[in-house]
């Protein structure tokens, strides 16, 4: 351990980067003082992070929220600064002349967050010990939210403290004084690190790290990761390969996790309670009960639609709260959140129904109970929402589930099991996305160009590009060269040319600011704002969905029913409806699997229950229900693949319960689909969830335990799986976020005209145009890969499929849906439909939707399966 | 994908087309998203956006020039198949200024002097203004809409359906009007599962045709009661059923 070398901290040597030395025992004065001043002793973890970074380590802090790893990862900067005050007080010398903002010590360290929502509480977290002790030190935020002025004066100069996304932070790296103006830095600090390693926006940063890497010889990198399963590989994945020599990377894990309390709302009468639904704000009152009992809740919901949802029907049902809960969400714009925020930590709200934007962040307003609303979908991520509650270390932090319907009670219920047996999930790295790649290569010819040789080592640096083939590199090179491999595929295309000293650089100044456009797009949805006449902005909502609105709809958003006046470039003019209700957006995105780990503890549960055992409250609560599914079916044991078939009018049903989680579910049924269609000329539909793959078809599907063996056979696996990539539209949907982050699709930004009309077309034209003049394209391929891997988890597809080979098949009629089935069988969105019908022949079953105003009120066939539409129930 | 052609020759069944009558007058709506009027042996197609490849291109993002090749293949083998003596463009028949490159532009004269003897009209629509009329020597006769004198001015030939769409279709009068503009898709509804297709939307006295070029995007329409909707699917040209009985498959 570093900390046991024992060294004194020298104040006032100039000699950067090896200027401050390790601790003892003894911490520098004005860092004790600053604990003493709020009666805090600094953990043992913090101690070993200072000393790590001082030595001038890397590595990655792995503490729960609320545990101080703020301070872990930051005050070791702060301690070199003081070491290093000389400095300061010489650059202080020149304030008066020019400036508090031009005296301020040069750029030294990068602070990178997931999110920028949090970005600002980052930098009021990081200014607070910094301006206690006196650092000449400025603390910025450079996010898509910072206003320009400011940004035209961190191009001239850098602040000390640069807080930043993984977006923003390429998009100054795409400058050509870069390198210059990044010179003095010393480290890079990534926030909720595991927010990021699976992502690729991940795999952004990582390359942006590389590039800083490149630039500062020696340059530490640190990152604050809740727990995973994989933390070592987490680490590895921060720190990339490129080690220059410095200290091996160290794994710093904070105290043991706080103790975790799950307890869960019981619905009140069972047996009324829903089986499905994501809907289901049937448990309002206990919540509104919950809500007065306590200071402070954080209703966490998974999905921003659910967040808009509760938050009408808490107001509706408990007018009194009126005023006193709010709503927080990533669409809603930066001021409005901040204000939430703000009266958040004044203790002025009661209750705040929020998403992932506050589960996340710095250490900040710790409430008294946190109510996760639906299905927690892995144990991590329940531990890190109950872990904005009870902060004081030591205290116990509480979750209270509210189910959504019945199977939740058992998914809380195994969660609890599998937290307390410390099951927590990986988050695995992104591989070789060459989108990321083709964006990077474009960023770099901006600023100022690249020696290929040079970039190529530096890209396989970063882990994600660890096992980058020359090949590869070629394809990406020349997709920006030329389009792709063959010359004449593409006349008169090019993103960056060759100068005659051999750099790469970007083709012209146009295409520079086209490219700089669409940097920050990795995540962002083409998004229109939403806007009162007065200008007044509430926040952003995807362009897909006010597209399908008339003027004159009312829709719910940042809590409040709006009736749309105009649409205008990317505007939507909106005003306060008087209707109660409106159609709730559906965001894109945001629907997360079941994890392995809490799969598993949910089919423990089931087991026991099949042996009558029920040991807890949620297990008590929906006995009638498991023993309605006995009753009428069976409840599948592990060893047995439950198979149910089930006709309902014309539609006829096969419901198979694998419980592998919805994407490598919705892998299976494509592939079941696919196999099926290819027996005879049919149409197959798949839906899924996160227990099982509902088939349904408008002729009979009836097979033999044989023939189900035969259907889900491993052998030709992968043949099969691309083969109904092409048929269904799995790759065509994946290709949306190639589409946008390789530059195909030009973003329109809120408050910014869209870019030249006659160059805009949607990534399903791309795919089209693709698929059929160049099916090569490693984009396509790329398309294909990351549905198999991620979109379909086809690891977890490939055990679920190699289990149903030795599981006893269990096939049964029953004569309705069972409590398994009906929630599949309600699941009736993003299906996917594999067809070897004729074409004539399926449109001579179809219905078109005729528009008719007199009839908007009254449900209509089909209205269900159109994304973005919902209803407020009543 | 595309099915062969050669085989499907002479008849319109075999190349998956489907004979309508509308406003009075025979008409062929063809898989290859264009309109065959055997009366006045005019091929209409609307919104061939020559060029976008290019303009695309241009603008730094790659979109494979083979597009293009393919439109003017299936325009060849439209022309082979019925002879026609006039071609009749709805507008868009350039994309962009900027897809103006020689690659594209040389492919469409090649196309135009090898069929020489075909009267070539355009309608300007919207792309047509920006990107600026055709090269004189591809002698393509451009014109104003709505232009009428194409069919004993019964129908009416124009770009934008707009005005007519707001008026619920009825301003044509006594006239049909045959347009392009909006890349018309359609959203069908069955017991399982949602299919889309481009499509053509005749109205009581609008037709749309769907877009011709292959980079083209779609819009969802929304058809009214007393439409008729024809997806273009792989095999053929079919009318979408249940448009008048609405609401149950």
């Amino acid at each position: 351990m570093r900390s046991a070398k024992r060294r004194e901290l020298v104040e006032g040597t100039g000699d950067r980067g090896r200027a401050a030395r390790g601790f003892g025992d003894d911490l520098p004065r004005p860092i004790a003082e600053l604990f003493a001043r709020r009666g805090w002793k600094p953990f043992d973890f913090q101690m070993r992070a200072w000393s790590a970074y001082l030595d001038g380590g890397s590595g990655l802090i792995n503490a729960p929220t609320g545990f101080g790893k703020t301070w872990a990862a930051w005050l070791g900067v702060v301690m070199e600064g003081l070491a290093e005050r000389g400095d300061v007080l010489r650059a202080t010398e020149g304030v008066k002349k020019r400036g508090v903002r031009a005296a301020a010590a040069p750029v030294r360290a990068i602070w990178i967050t997931p999110l920028r929502a949090l970005a600002s509480d980052t930098g009021h977290a990081l200014l607070e010990p910094v301006q206690e002790l006196g650092l000449n030190w400025t603390v910025e935020l450079r996010t898509g939210d910072t206003a320009q002025s400011l940004k035209r004066k961190q191009r001239e100069q850098l602040p000390t403290v640069l807080v930043t996304t993984p977006e923003s932070l390429t998009l100054l790296l795409s400058y050509p004084e870069a390198r210059e103006r990044f010179a003095t830095l010393r480290c890079v600090i990534v926030d909720e690190w595991h927010e990021l390693i699976g992502t690729k926006r991940g795999a952004q940063a990582e390359l942006a790290m590389a590039r800083l890497r490149a630039f500062v010889p020696g340059l530490r990198t640190w990152g604050v990761s809740a727990t995973l399963g994989n933390l070592e590989q987490a680490k590895d994945v921060l720190v990339g390969s490129a080690k220059l020599g410095v200290p091996e990377p160290v794994l710093i894990r904070g105290q043991l996790p706080k103790e975790l309390d799950i307890r869960t709302i019981i619905p009140k009468d069972i047996e009324r309670f829903p089986w499905a639904g994501h809907l289901g704000t049937r448990c309002v009152e206990q919540v509104i009960e919950a809500v007065r009992g306590a200071n402070s809740t954080l209703l966490f919901t998974n999905t921003r639609s659910q967040a808009e949802l509760w938050f009408r029907r808490l107001i509706v049902e408990a007018p009194d709260l009126l005023g006193s809960v709010a709503i927080h969400h990533g669409s809603l714009d930066r001021k409005l959140r901040g204000t939430v925020e703000g009266m958040l930590a004044e203790g002025r709200l009661k209750c705040v129904v929020c998403t992932s934007s506050l589960d996340l962040g710095v250490d900040f307003a710790p409430v008294d109970q946190v109510l996760q609303v639906g299905s927690p979908k892995g144990i991590a991520r329940l531990m890190q929402r109950a872990g904005r509650s009870g902060h004081q270390p030591g205290a116990k932090s509480r979750v209270l589930g509210v189910p959504a319907h019945a199977f939740e009670l058992v998914e809380f219920a195994a969660a609890r099991e599998a937290a307390a047996a410390g099951k927590i999930e990986s988050r695995t790295p992104v591989e070789l996305p060459m989108d990321v790649l083709v964006q990077h290569l474009v960023t770099m010819a901006c600023a100022g160009g690249f020696v290929e040789e040079e970039l190529r080592a530096e890209v396989r640096s970063a882990y994600a590009f660890g096992n980058l083939l020359d090949e590869d590199w070629e394809w990406a090179m020349q997709f920006v060269r030329q389009g792709g491999p063959a010359l004449t595929a593409y006349p008169h295309f090019a993103r960056i040319r060759q100068r005659e000293d051999g750099r790469w650089v970007i083709a012209d100044d146009r295409m520079a600011r086209m490219h700089r456009m669409s940097i920050g797009t990795i995540t962002a949805e083409s998004s229109m704002s939403v806007k009162y006449m007065s200008g007044r902005t509430l926040g952003h909502i995807e362009e897909g969905f006010i597209a399908r609105l008339p003027v004159g709809a009312k829709f719910v958003f940042a809590g409040k029913v709006l009736e749309i006046l105009r649409v205008r470039d990317m505007s939507v003019f909106v005003q306060r409806a008087r209707s109660k209700t409106g159609i709730v957006p559906r965001w894109d995105g945001g629907r997360f699997s079941l994890s392995t780990q809490l799969s598993a503890a949910v089919r423990e549960k089931l087991e026991e229950a099949s042996r009558g055992v029920y040991d807890s409250p949620e297990m008590k609560a929906v006995r009638p229900l498991m023993e309605l599914q006995a009753m009428k079916s069976r409840i599948p044991r592990p060893d047995e693949l439950l198979i149910e078939t089930v006709t309902l009018g014309r539609a006829y049903n096969v419901f198979l319960f694998p419980f592998q989680g919805r994407q490598a579910h919705e892998g299976m049924g494509a592939l079941l689909a696919y196999r099926w269609s290819k027996r005879k000329p049919i149409s197959v539909t798949a839906t899924v969830n996160d227990y099982g793959i509902g088939l349904s078809s408008d002729e009979p599907m009836r097979a033999s335990e044989q023939e189900w063996r035969e259907l889900l056979t491993t052998d030709g696996l992968l043949d099969d799986l691309l083969a109904c990539l092409n048929a269904s539209n799995l790759a065509r949907r994946q290709f949306r976020d190639i589409a946008r982050i390789a530059g195909l699709v030009l973003p329109g930004f809120p408050g910014t005209p869209k870019p030249s009309k006659h160059l805009q077309a949607s990534s399903e034209m791309f795919f089209d145009v693709f698929e059929e003049f160049d099916p090569d394209n490693l984009l396509m391929d790329q398309a294909r890969r990351e549905v198999l891997e991620s979109q379909l988890e086809l690891a977890r597809l490939r055990i679920a499929m190699e289990a149903a080979g030795t599981q006893k098949m269990v096939m049964l009629e029953p004569d309705q849906l069972t409590p398994l089935s009906f929630p599949i069988w309600a699941e009736n969105l993003r299906a996917t439909t594999l067809s070897s019908e004729k074409w004539a022949d399926m449109v001579r079953k179809m219905v078109v939707e005729l528009e008719d105003a007199s009839d908007e009120e009254k449900p209509k066939r089909g209205a269900g399966k159109r994304r973005g539409r919902r209803r407020v129930p009543r | 994908m595309r099915r062969s052609q050669s085989e499907a020759r002479g008849s319109d069944e075999g190349a998956g087309g489907c004979r309508v009558e509308w406003c009075g007058e025979e008409f062929v709506l063809l898989a290859d998203r264009a309109v065959w009027w055997a009366r006045t042996r005019t091929i209409c197609l609307a919104d061939l956006h020559l060029g976008k490849a290019a303009a695309f291109r241009s603008g730094g993002v790659p979109v494979p020039e083979a597009a293009t090749g393919a439109d003017l293949e299936r325009l060849t083998s439209l022309v082979k198949r019925y002879a026609p003596r006039r071609v009749a463009i709805l507008g868009d028949l350039l994309h962009a200024r900027s897809g103006r490159v020689d690659v594209t532009m040389d492919a469409f004269g090649a196309w135009r002097a090898a069929h020489a003897e075909i009267d070539v009209l355009l309608v300007r629509g919207n792309h047509d203004w920006s990107a600026g009329d055709p090269p004189a020597e591809w002698n393509v006769r451009v014109v104003d809409e709505p232009h009428g004198d194409a069919g004993d001015g019964r129908i009416v030939l124009a770009h934008d359906p707009a005005v007519e769409i707001a008026n619920a279709g009825t301003t044509g009068g006594e006239h049909g009007m045959l347009c392009g503009h909006i890349h018309p898709g359609v959203m069908m509804f069955g017991a399982v599962r949602t299919l889309r297709a481009k499509c053509f939307w005749l109205r009581p006295r609008v037709g749309v045709l769907p877009a011709f070029g292959s980079f083209t995007g779609g819009k969802a329409i929304r058809p009214e009661r007393g439409d008729r909707v024809f997806a273009v699917g792989p095999d053929g040209v079919h009318e979408v059923g249940g448009v008048a009985a609405r609401g149950i498959a």
